[in-house]
C-alpha cells in the first residue's frame, strides 16, 4: 500500500531536466488588456542527477522561487514556456491525472516553517495529508506512517498530536520535511529552508536532510542565498542572475580562487561574511573543593 | 566628554514573562555597558531574551510582562525610574529602535517618506519641507538610491534592504545617542545583510553613537562589533572584545556557536550543530543552564549544581563557565570598561 | 557532537495536553466573569422558554380571563395583565421562545450558506467567485428591512411540502426565518470571501496543491477550518440582528402569525395602550428584548477577544 522507495539501477539518466524555461506573470494594463509581460525566470537550463543536490542561488529578486514553483507546476496563472523533465515526463505538458501521480515524487519544502503547516491541523495529521491527498493506505495505516515519520526527523514521541505552535522553528521545519518524506519522493525542492532559522539549528536541519538523502536516494533542488552553506551542502552549484542562469559549478570549485567566471558569482563569493583567527576554549580541571 | 564614555550602564536587569506553565524570567540578573562610539553585539539562539532585554530598555514590553529587578541608567539616569511620560521622551529622542521585521514594521498605508517624516516631526521642530529634505538627505547618507524616488514609495514596493534602510533612517530621525538594533538582517540576502552591516558599522564612528546589535549570527559581528557578549536562557555567559572572542572563547557555549559559524575546508565533513534545544524558561535546569547541552559537563558533576554567575577571568574578557581558567567564583562582579 | 534524532524531548515540559487553538479560545473564555455572566442570562432565557412553551402555551388561546383584563402590575401578576387578562409575565417568557428560535433558525441557515460560498468564491475565483459577488451585489442594492419585507410577502402564501408530515408554513415563522436568512448570508460571505483571498496564499496551501491534494480538499481542509471564527463571531452579531428584525416585522405586523405572543406585536399594542396609562406590556417587552440583546453582545464581545490570537496573557 504504502509505495517503498524505488532505486533506479542506472543513475546516468538525469533525475530532472529543465531546458530554456520561462516564467512571466501576466500583467493586465488599462481595461483589462494584457500588457507586455514581465519574465522573473528568462531561459533557465539545467539538470540534476538522482541522488545528488544542485543548489540555486543569487541575490533576492534573481527568480529562486518562482523557478522552484514553476518546475513543480504551482503557479497555475503564469505563463511558462520551456521544457521540464522529471524521469522521463513532461511536467509542463502532462493532462491532470498524470500530474497528480507525478506529484507524488516531487516534493517541496518552504522557506517559512510556520506559514507552510497549517495551523489548526496536528503535526499528524499534516504529515499523514499527502497520504490523504492520494488515498494512500488505510487511516490507520497513515496513522503510523506519519508516526514513524515524525520519529525519523528526530521529533518526541508525543508530536503527532500537538500543533504547530508548540513546536520551535527548527521542529516545525522537521514536521515540514516528514511531510515531504510521506509518499516517498524522489527529489525534494527546497524554497531556502534555513534562511530564517538559527545558524545552530541550521546545521541540524542540514544534517537531518543529508542523512535523508543518504537513505532514501534524494535528489535536492536547493534554493539559497549563503554561499558558504551552499558550498558544504551540494554538489553542484547554478547562479542565478535575474531570471537567467549565468554559470554553473561544481561545489567543491566554488570557493576555490580563480575558479569562478561570471562578475555575479563573484560578487555573491566576495558577500560571504568572514571570521578570522577563531580560536579554542581553554579548561581547567576542577579541583576538588566546590568554588563558593 | 570622552568619546567612549559609557552610555548605557545595566546592572542586575531581571525581566519575567507569564506563561502557561507560570512565570518565566527571560531576562535574568543580566549586567553590561554599552559605550559611545562603539558597537555592542549580544547573540544568542532564539528564546534566549535578547528581544525581551531590548524591550527591556526600552521599557515596551507587553501586558504579561514586566521588570522585575534591576537598573537601567542612560547617562546616569535610571530610566526604571521615569514616569511613562518621561519615558516616552527618551524612546526616539536618546534610544532609537530598529525591530526586527522590516515586512511588518512599517505601515504599508502610508509612503515610507511619510513616516520617516512623521519620526522627524515628533523629535525636532521643524516644517514639513524641511523635515522631507532631512528625510532625504538621511535616506542618501544610508545608501539609498534615487532617494527622492524611494521617499514616494510604498514599503511594499522596495526590496527588503531598502525596507530596512527606511527602518534605520527613522530611528535615527531623532538623533538618538544609542541605537537598539534588533535582528536587523534576518531574512535579507547576504550581499544586502553585508551592505546593512557597514551601515550600523559606520554609526559610531561617524556620529559618535552607541549601537547594540542583536543578532543569532555570531559569524557576522565579527568585523562589525568592538564587544560581544553571548546570551543563553536569559542569561550572560560570556563578554569580551570581538577579537578576544573569537580567538580564545571562553565558554563552551561561545565555542559551540564559534564552530557553528567556523569555515572548513573540506565539504563532506557534518555540519557542526548543538544538540537539544533551548531549555524551557519557567523551569530552567539546575546549576550551569547549558549544561544539558554542554560537552564539556559530562565529566563536572559541580556543572549541574553549582549555577555560575558572570566573572572577570581576564582583561576585558568575563565568562560564567566554572571550568573557564581564571573563573573565580568568590569574586564580586565588576563593571568596569575602560577604554 | 552529534545530533543524531533527539529523542530526548524537545517541546518544554509542563505544556498543557492537546493545546488545539480551539481548547486555547474556550480556556479564555472560562476566564472572563462578564462571559460566564452572560451565558448564565442566556441559558435562562433558554430554560424561561422551554418551560413555558411545556407548560403555557397549549392553553394560551384560551386563557381569557376578562375580569383581570388590563390590571397594572400587583402581587399576584407581578407584570400585569393584557387586553384578555392573560399574564403579561407569561407572554414576556412565551415571546422569548419566538425570538430565541428566529435568531437560532436564521443564522443556522445564513451563516452555513454565507460560509460556504464565501470559501468558494475566495479560493476558487474565477467565475464562482464572479457569481457570487454578482448575487451579493444584487441582493446588497435592495436595503435590508425592504428586502426582509418584500420576501416575507412573497412567502406568505407558500407552504412547503404541504399534505405531508414536513409541511412549512411559510406564512409564519419559518417565512420570518427564511427572509431573514436571505439577507444575513451576505455578510458572512463577504468577510469570509476576504479571509479565504488570504488563506490562498499561505504556503501551507501551497504545500497541499503541492502533496497533490484537489480543490475542494483543500476547501474542505484547510479553508473552511480557518474561517470558522468568522462564523462564531458573526453568529453572536447575527442572532441579536435577527432578534431585532423580527421585534421590528412583528411591530410592523408582519412577523410571525397573529395569535403568537412576540416581543414586536406588544410593542406595537402599546401605542395605544401608551395613551391611557398602560404601561407595563411595553416595558417588560423592552426590558426583556434588551436584557437578551445586551448579554448576547456582550458574550459575543468577549468571545471575539478570546478567539484574537494576540492577545496578552497565554
Amino acid at each position: 500500500m504504502i509505495p517503498e522507495p524505488q532505486h533506479f539501477a542506472t543513475d546516468d539518466r538525469p533525475a530532472l531536466t529543465v531546458r530554456d524555461l520561462r516564467v512571466a506573470l501576466p500583467e493586465t494594463g488599462l481595461l483589462g488588456l494584457s500588457r507586455r509581460r514581465v519574465y522573473l525566470v528568462n531561459g533557465a537550463t539545467f539538470s540534476l542527477q538522482h541522488g545528488r543536490t544542485l543548489a540555486v542561488v543569487g541575490e533576492s529578486g534573481a527568480g529562486k522561487t518562482t523557478l522552484a514553483r514553476a518546475v513543480l507546476r504551482l503557479l497555475p496563472e503564469a505563463h511558462i514556456t520551456g521544457q521540464v523533465v522529471f524521469d522521463g515526463c513532461d511536467v509542463l505538458a502532462a493532462r491532470r491525472p498524470k500530474m497528480r501521480t507525478m506529484r507524488r515524487r516531487m516534493q517541496m519544502i518552504f522557506q517559512d516553517p510556520a506559514g507552510s503547516l497549517d495551523p489548526r491541523m496536528t503535526a499528524g495529521r499534516i504529515v499523514a495529508e499527502p497520504l490523504t491527498a492520494h488515498r494512500i493506505g488505510t487511516r490507520r495505516q497513515r496513522e503510523l506512517r506519519a508516526v514513524a515519520l515524525l520519529h525519523r526527523v528526530g521529533l518526541p514521541p508525543d508530536s503527532p498530536s500537538r500543533y504547530p505552535h508548540e513546536f520551535s522553528a527548527g521542529q516545525r521545519q522537521r514536521i515540514a520535511i516528514a511531510r515531504a518524506l510521506a509518499t516517498n519522493p524522489d527529489l525534494i525542492v527546497c524554497d531556502e529552508p534555513v534562511s530564517s532559522l538559527d545558524v545552530s539549528i541550521r546545521a541540524q536541519i542540514l544534517n537531518l536532510l543529508k542523512d535523508l538523502q543518504d537513505q532514501v536516494h534524494l535528489s535536492y533542488l536547493f534554493i539559497a542565498h549563503d554561499l558558504q552553506l551552499v558550498q558544504r551542502f551540494a554538489d553542484d552549484v547554478a547562479v542565478m542572475h535575474q531570471g537567467r542562469i549565468v554559470e554553473t559549478i561544481s561545489a567543491r570549485d566554488l570557493l576555490t580562487p580563480g575558479r569562478a567566471n561570471h562578475p555575479c558569482t563573484i560578487r555573491l563569493i566576495g558577500s560571504i561574511p568572514t571570521c578570522d583567527a577563531v580560536g579554542r576554549m581553554d579548561i581547567r580541571p576542577l579541583s576538588k573543593e566546590s568554588p563558593t | 566628554m570622552n568619546r567612549h564614555h559609557t552610555l548605557l550602564r545595566v546592572t542586575g536587569l531581571r525581566t519575567v514573562f507569564l506563561t502557561a506553565s507560570g512565570p518565566a524570567a527571560a531576562v535574568d540578573s543580566v549586567s553590561f555597558t554599552a559605550q559611545a562610539g562603539r558597537l555592542f553585539a549580544l547573540v544568542g539562539e532564539s528564546g534566549c531574551g535578547k528581544s525581551a532585554l531590548a524591550l527591556s530598555l526600552l521599557r515596551l514590553l507587553p501586558d504579561a510582562g514586566r521588570v522585575a529587578a534591576g537598573c537601567i541608567e542612560l547617562n546616569g539616569r535610571n530610566l526604571l525610574d521615569l514616569t511613562e511620560r518621561q519615558m516616552r521622551s527618551v524612546r526616539g529622542r536618546r534610544i532609537g529602535m530598529v525591530f526586527q521585521e522590516p515586512a511588518t514594521a512599517l505601515n504599508p498605508i502610508f509612503t515610507c517618506g511619510r513616516q520617516i517624516v512623521e519620526a522627524i516631526r515628533l523629535h525636532q521642530s521643524v516644517g514639513a519641507r524641511r523635515a522631507k529634505e532631512i528625510a532625504v538627505q538621511s535616506l542618501a547618507r544610508l545608501g539609498v538610491d534615487e532617494p527622492a524616488k524611494r521617499f514616494r514609495q510604498y514599503p511594499h514596493e522596495l526590496s527588503g534592504g531598502l525596507r530596512q534602510r527606511v527602518l534605520i533612517a527613522m530611528a535615527l530621525a531623532g538623533q538618538p545617542d544609542l541605537l537598539i538594533a534588533d535582528e536587523p538582517t534576518t531574512a535579507l540576502d547576504t550581499a544586502t545583510q553585508q551592505r546593512i552591516l557597514d551601515l550600523l558599522t559606520n554609526l559610531p564612528s561617524r556620529a559618535g553613537m552607541g549601537v547594540v546589535l542583536i543578532t543569532h549570527d555570531l559569524a557576522l559581528v565579527a568585523r562589525a562589533a568592538d564587544t560581544v557578549a553571548v546570551m543563553y536562557a536569559g542569561e550572560l555567559m560570556e563578554i569580551a572584545d570581538t577579537r578576544a572572542l573569537f580567538a580564545y572563547p571562553m565558554h563552551p557555549y561561545t565555542q559551540a556557536l564559534l564552530d557553528c559559524v567556523r569555515p572548513v575546508t573540506h565539504t563532506d565533513a557534518r555540519f557542526a550543530a548543538i544538540p537539544g534545544c533551548p531549555p524551557d524558561l519557567a523551569s530552567p535546569p539546575p546549576g550551569c543552564r547549558f549544561h544539558p547541552r554542554c560537552p564539556l559537563a559530562a565529566d563536572n558533576p559541580l556543572c549541574r549544581s553549582v549555577h555560575p554567575q558572570l566573572r572577570l577571568v581576564a582583561q576585558g574578557h568575563w565568562s560564567a563557565c566554572l571550568l573557564c581558567p581564571g573563573y573565580d567564583h568568590t569574586l564580586p562582579y565588576q563593571q568596569t570598561h575602560d577604554p | 557532537m552529534t545530533d543524531a534524532p533527539c529523542i530526548f524531548s524537545d517541546a518544554p515540559p509542563g505544556l498543557p495536553l492537546s493545546a488545539s487553538p480551539w481548547r486555547r479560545t474556550w480556556r479564555k473564555l472560562r476566564r472572563s466573569p462578564a462571559a460566564i455572566v452572560c451565558a448564565a442570562v442566556i441559558a435562562v432565557y433558554v430554560a424561561a422558554a422551554v418551560f413555558t412553551s411545556m407548560a403555557i402555551e397549549p392553553n394560551w388561546g384560551t386563557s381569557q380571563d376578562y375580569a383581570r383584563a388590563n390590571l397594572p402590575p400587583s402581587t399576584d401578576q407581578p407584570f400585569g395583565a393584557d387586553a384578555f387578562g392573560r399574564s403579561v409575565l407569561a407572554k414576556t417568557l412565551l415571546a422569548a421562545k419566538v425570538s430565541l428560535t428566529v435568531g437560532l433558525v436564521t443564522n443556522v441557515i445564513a451563516i452555513p450558506l454565507g460560509l460556504l460560498l464565501g470559501a468558494a468564491a475566495g479560493y476558487f475565483g474565477r467565475w464562482i467567485d464572479a457569481v457570487v459577488m454578482w448575487l451579493v451585489a444584487t441582493l446588497a442594492a435592495v436595503p435590508g428591512i425592504v428586502r426582509v419585507i418584500a420576501l416575507k410577502f412573497a412567502f406568505t402564501d407558500t407552504v412547503l411540502f404541504g399534505g405531508t408530515v414536513f409541511q412549512i408554513n411559510l406564512g409564519g415563522m419559518a417565512g420570518v426565518c427564511l427572509a431573514l436568512a436571505m439577507t444575513f448570508w451576505i455578510g458572512t460571505c463577504r468577510l469570509v470571501r476576504a479571509e479565504a483571498l488570504k488563506i490562498r496564499q499561505s504556503d501551507y496551501v501551497l504545500a497541499a496543491r503541492a502533496s497533490g491534494r484537489s480543490g475542494i480538499g483543500i476547501l474542505f481542509t484547510h479553508v473552511l477550518p480557518n474561517v470558522m471564527h468568522i462564523a462564531l463571531v458573526n453568529f453572536s452579531l447575527g442572532f441579536v440582528a435577527a432578534v431585532m428584525a423580527e421585534v421590528i416585522l412583528s411591530y410592523l405586523g408582519i412577523g410571525v402569525a397573529v395569535g403568537t405572543p412576540s416581543w414586536g406585536s406588544m410593542i406595537n399594542a402599546a401605542r395605544s395602550d401608551l395613551i391611557v396609562g398602560r404601561w407595563w406590556e411595553l416595558t417588560a417587552a423592552v426590558a426583556a428584548l434588551s436584557v437578551l440583546v445586551l448579554a448576547i453582545n456582550v458574550l459575543g464581545d468577549r468571545i471575539r477577544d478570546a478567539l484574537d490570537a494576540k492577545a496578552s496573557a497565554p
